[in-house]
């Protein structure tokens, strides 16, 4: 499907992934206020960090983690991209912002394996993604930790638990799409 | 799509004709000190200079209350768990639930360290245009190592440009999909799965189709990420350089 290539010439595969990083960032942006309610959770789902996942699966490592820092880069800038549309470097600083950190890591480690593995075998992606998924809430609940001074199973009740079921689907979903398409292997 | 950019207030006071560089150095060093308050006397100082510059700025306080709204629930939490789980003095006791004075002041302290992170934050936005801050962040990131990554500081800004232009792309063809759906007999209601499908794929078809276009927009105009020359051009005055000096020694004496 993303084979259709009108043009081919030296430079055109780079302003390609460029443009398809582009387009990823605005998805996390969008996919931030998309919000899905579902019945075993307290709390809806944002697309947000579905899109995460895909990014470092779809783009690799170098891009995918690229489209991480332009949408930070966005949320700093003053737009409201960000979870619920809040945005700048205040929740960079603030109790979620190990979160949106995470997202850049979490992005580059998904990718390195995928390039290193390749994507084809869903499996093999849902271990990959959990890697991803777990870097982010390593990075999330430590700083929910520090800067909010809780305990670690006040943070984990805070920041983790009530969004796992949201995670899992997401993941799968993912997991899923990221075996039919990659940019990576063309 | 227009509320994207309602956080933006165009004016023309001293905070709008600070360098964007200024503004978002400032932005860094404000957010160290308001990490390292605690005690409310300092709270409350930083409340009269936020106050002064909303006010010397002309802009109204409504924007700052819209721009906490979204995080409040979570602060709240923030605020229940402090209260309700440090030791200490007892302030009231409703069997399981004990609430106390030093969770009490705790956790006021640290809502409050948050609330105004987001409004210093607020202000800065308020009072810079986005391709101002963009070209900002393009200057100050120039000097990293970015090659490394293989990509220049004039990408970055070049690919957050793009993601504005995507946004209301993607949302505007979300609608006309939407409704041309809508048109031809579907019910989201009734059939969630479908709709889904019958939206997502076509979207997505949307959105690839317009990356091929724009690299090929860019591709066939040259595009090159080195030694591109901008429209609008930063320049330090005085009163920058006179900030950045203060922000040095505010940061200095901070952490001595």
């Amino acid at each position: 499907m993303l084979n259709v290539n009108h043009f081919q010439t030296t430079n055109s595969n780079n302003i390609k992934k460029m443009v398809f990083a582009s387009l990823f960032a605005a998805l996390m942006a969008v996919g931030a206020y998309v919000e899905i309610p579902i019945p075993a959770s307290p709390v809806p789902i944002t697309l947000q960090t579905f899109f995460v996942l895909l990014t470092g699966a779809i783009l690799g490592a170098r891009w995918g983690t690229i489209s991480v820092i332009v949408y930070l880069l966005l949320g700093i800038a003053g737009l409201p991209v960000f979870s619920g549309g809040s945005s700048g470097l205040g929740m960079i600083f603030g109790p979620t912002g190990g979160f949106l950190i995470g997202f850049m890591f979490g992005a580059f480690i998904i990718g390195y394996l995928s390039d290193r593995f390749g994507t084809k075998n869903i499996g093999l992606n849902i271990a990959i993604m959990l890697a991803g998924l777990s870097v982010i809430y390593v990075f999330g609940i430590l700083q929910l930790m520090n800067v909010a001074d809780l305990s670690l199973t006040q943070a984990l009740v805070l920041g983790m638990i009530p969004y796992l079921p949201g995670a899992v689907l997401k993941l799968i979903a993912a997991a899923v799409i990221s075996s039919r398409y990659s940019l990576n292997q063309e | 799509m227009n509320d994207l950019f309602l956080s933006f207030v165009p004016g023309k006071s001293f905070l709008h004709r600070l360098d964007p560089r200024t503004k978002v150095l400032g932005l860094m060093a404000v957010s160290f000190c308001i990490l390292k308050v605690s005690s409310f006397e300092i709270m409350a100082l930083m409340a009269i200079i936020f106050a002064i510059l909303v006010i010397a700025c002309h802009l109204p306080f409504l924007h700052f209350v819209r721009s906490v709204r979204p995080m409040l629930p979570f602060f709240t939490f923030i605020f229940l768990m402090q209260l309700l789980f440090t030791e200490g003095t007892h302030l009231f006791d409703f069997g399981l639930l004990k609430g106390t004075y030093e969770g009490f002041l705790l956790g006021s302290i640290l809502a409050l360290r948050f609330i105004f992170l987001i409004l210093f934050a607020a202000l800065i936005t308020a009072t810079t245009s986005p391709s101002g801050i963009t070209s900002g962040i393009e200057r100050l990131l120039r000097p990293l190592p970015l090659k490394y990554l293989g990509i220049s500081s004039h990408d970055l800004a070049m690919m957050m440009s793009l993601s504005l232009y995507f946004v209301p792309m993607l949302f505007d063809s979300f609608r006309d999909l939407r409704d041309a759906q809508i048109s031809r007999g579907l019910d989201i209601r009734k059939e969630p799965v479908k709709a889904i499908m019958s939206l997502t794929v076509p979207l997505v078809r949307m959105a690839l189709r317009s990356v091929d276009e724009v690299a090929l927009a860019m591709e066939s105009r040259c595009y090159t990420g080195e030694g591109r020359s901008s429209m609008y051009v930063l320049e330090f005055r005085s009163l920058d350089y006179a900030l950045l000096v203060f922000y040095c020694v505010l940061l200095f004496l901070l952490y001595i």
